[in-house]
């Protein structure tokens, strides 16, 4: 039987990979995919804590952030593909035409 | 088991829900070689027609609205409250659709000017103003999760939307990285919040909130980073400059406006109902974010050359003097914030709109010496931009300069009632930013009065609609600076009868 | 036995269904034979390729149009299994919901995002 503080243990370090994922990884496919994944890592958790308090209010919220999810990579590709129909390149440092 | 839902109160999103589903499809249907009228349209007609279109659903949203803010607070599933229509959430839905329509105004020639006149435009501007209008009235996470990403995916869009632009996509794809990036903390924050609590509702969430447990904690934290993200408050506001400046100057306009009046009402309601619990460890850490946006942006805006990177410092500088409201969490503290963001909606866009009609030949003109000699060539321009400026700054005449005393005010009255006198620091230190800030709002109307404009200069003539435009910022800071406590009491009023239904809503 | 007469016409309706569109496939579907139409998999690309070649962007365009209207349907799960509690409220409601959908299938269709070439 598996408890289910192991289930918010997993989420938590799913989380905790796609913040690093984030922060650190320079290709802009592999941030969107930490991105998601921090998305998924809050859908564990929520679906968890759902059927702890046996309530389905954190279902319903699974089902929105799947298809907000889904939106956000449609739109985050769209973007990338731009980036690398204008420029040539998936990496992130090559995008500094802006700063200070 | 059938909800028991008013229709009546999603009244004014309705027109502009209508507006962003419609808009699309009016423009492809226009875009075809043959229409069911006999010539085809051409581009630049389209564009007009487009944003007449959605300026006349955004002003049927607008009386809607004004006609809600007199009228009583409805719910739209009182069963269930997941949208409460209150006054706070009617008044901050009318300045949204004021911006959005100043916007729209604005945006018609600009977008020709810069080759990118897509009828797409105005669908995504209508959809993130929906967004935005359902956030303000979100009294649930799961509604307020959704409208946070309704309102910022078009944005996103929107920022790339010059698609041959360098700086335009890189300025998408920055606002989009970042963006989900706090979404992703904002959404777990919920989950923990969810999962402490065992309810999604705000109000429910604020009666279950333990202050001592640390699990409490890190959820209500990682909201309000989230939501510090989004009204890019210092230490979250790295982005905010980068977008702002290579978006198109319309786009950039609206994300500066609305989306920080949308984001504080969210914010607003988030700490005063769901984390009240933890208000006082939640409000330090904001006073310190309040303190470093005001310094960091004030200061960091100094150094620019680009007007649209200065403005983008200079709103970071704006969200540490709202945050200001937000601490003192009092009745007039929140109208303080109202009122500032219906300021800071009008003098932001002026501003904004002078350096969009620059633009011209496919390019923008956004430095400071592009605007050298403008007050011989455009007067109306220059007068507009300086009053904008001078709002800005806080200078005594002006909307801003009310906006800015509410502000304070409440804050050393807040202090005095509690004997707290981190309040009257923060005033202080608020009262000394804006000093700092003249040095370069100031810079703006010496070099348009006081340079001369180079010979090739020719700005460009603003066009009806951007006429429009700066005559109604230009009304609404001079009048807002004249007779604002008619204004000011209506706005405690209405803070008052929000906290009255939020302190009465339960399941 | 009654209570698997539902089961039944299921099984019936569903065949039908299928059996309807292979028989308007090759009806009404235009008939051309060339090489790749002989290969197993015929999906635009060859399969016997290096794996780092690029992939045609048009297929990332028909991928995220699918994603978008495929994810959709998860609404239509848990509604389908209160559907009888909801009665006409939640049937208009669903209505609208997938009338949205449909105007944005429409404008994608007429964009011309749905045409290959």
């Amino acid at each position: 039987m598996i408890e289910a503080w192991e289930y918010q243990v997993v989420a938590g370090l799913l989380f905790m990979i796609g913040t690093l994922g984030v922060l650190v990884r320079r290709n802009v496919i592999v941030i969107v995919m930490c991105i998601e994944l921090m998305l998924n890592a809050a859908n564990l958790s929520l679906i968890a804590f759902s059927r702890q308090w046996g309530n389905h209010d954190g279902q319903i919220f699974v089902f929105m952030v799947i298809v907000v999810a889904a939106v956000e990579v449609a739109v985050g590709l769209a973007i990338i593909l731009r980036l690398v129909s204008n420029r040539d390149t998936v990496n992130i440092e090559d995008t500094s035409l802006l700063k200070w | 088991m059938i909800p028991q839902i008013d229709i009546g109160a999603l009244g004014p999103m309705l027109p502009v829900a209508v507006g962003a589903i419609l808009l699309p499809l009016a423009e492809v249907l226009m875009a075809r070689k043959r229409t069911f009228l006999s010539r085809p349209f051409t581009q630049e007609r389209r564009g007009t027609f487009l944003a007449v279109a959605s300026l006349l659903c955004l002003v049927i949203a607008l009386i809607i609205s004004v006609n809600g803010l007199l009228g009583p607070s409805r719910v739209f599933n009182s069963g269930n409250p997941m949208i409460v229509m209150d006054g706070v959430a009617h008044f901050l839905n009318i300045v949204v659709l004021l911006g959005a329509s100043l916007t729209v105004l604005g945006s018609v020639k600009y977008l020709a000017d810069i080759h990118s006149n897509h009828g797409e435009y105005y669908a995504l501007l209508m959809s993130s103003v929906l967004g935005m209008m359902f956030l303000t009235s979100a009294s649930n996470l799961m509604m307020l999760f959704l409208a946070l990403e309704l309102m910022s995916i078009p944005l996103y869009v929107l920022a790339g939307f010059r698609r041959s632009s360098l700086r335009s996509n890189e300025s998408a794809l920055k606002y989009f990285l970042i963006g989900s990036f706090a979404s992703g903390i904002l959404l777990y924050g919920m989950a923990i919040l969810y999962g402490m609590t065992g309810s999604i509702s705000l109000a429910e969430i604020g009666k279950r909130f333990d202050p001592e447990s640390a699990p409490h904690l890190l959820g209500a934290a990682l909201v309000v980073v989230g939501l510090g993200f989004k009204i890019s408050s210092v230490p979250f506001h790295q982005w905010a400059p980068d977008v702002y400046e290579g978006a198109p100057t319309s786009v950039t306009g609206f994300m500066a406006t609305t989306v920080k009046v949308a984001a504080f009402g969210a914010l607003m309601r988030v700490l005063a109902v769901a984390l009240e619990p933890a208000a006082e460890l939640l409000y330090g850490a904001l006073w310190v974010m309040a303190v470093l946006s005001m310094t960091l942006g004030n200061v960091m805006a100094i150094i620019q050359q680009n007007i649209k990177r200065m403005l983008a410092y200079s709103s970071i500088a704006h969200v540490g003097y709202l945050l200001v409201g937000v601490i003192v969490g009092t009745l007039d503290g929140y109208a303080a914030v109202l009122f500032y963001l219906l300021v800071y909606t009008f003098m932001t866009i002026g501003a904004f709109t002078v350096v969009a009609i620059l633009a011209k030949g496919g390019e923008d003109r956004d430095r400071v010496e592009d605007l050298a000699g403008l007050s011989q060539s455009r007067p109306l321009m220059a007068v507009v931009m300086t009053l904008c400026m001078f709002a800005l700054a806080g200078i005594p005449p002006t909307a801003g300069f009310m906006g800015k005393f509410h502000l304070f005010r409440a804050a050393i009255e807040r202090g005095i009632e509690i004997g707290d006198t981190s309040l009257f620091w923060l005033a202080i230190i608020g009262v000394l930013n804006s000093a700092i800030s003249l040095a370069y709002y100031l810079r703006v109307p010496l070099v348009m009065y006081f340079r001369d404009a180079p010979p090739t200069s020719d700005p460009d003539v603003p066009g009806f609609f951007e006429r429009v435009v700066l005559l109604t910022c230009l009304a609404a800071v001079v009048l807002l600076g004249i007779v604002p406590d008619d204004i000011f009491n209506v706005l405690s009023q209405t803070a008052a009868s929000a906290q009255h239904l939020l302190l009465l809503q339960s399941p | 036995m009654s209570e698997y007469a539902g089961l039944g016409l299921f099984i019936a309706l569903g065949t039908a269904l299928v059996l309807m569109f292979v028989l308007l496939t090759t009806l009404l579907g235009p008939r051309l034979r060339f090489a790749e139409k002989q290969e197993p998999f015929e999906c635009g690309e060859h399969q016997v390729v290096s794996p780092y070649q690029r992939f045609n962007v048009k297929f990332y365009m028909v991928a995220l149009s699918f994603i978008i209207f495929d994810v959709e349907m998860v609404f239509l799960y848990p509604w389908a299994v209160v559907f009888r509690d909801l009665g006409w409220f939640g049937f208009f409601a669903m209505l609208i919901f997938l009338f949205v959908l449909t105007v944005g299938l429409a404008y994608e269709w007429l964009k011309g995002g749905l045409d290959w070439n």
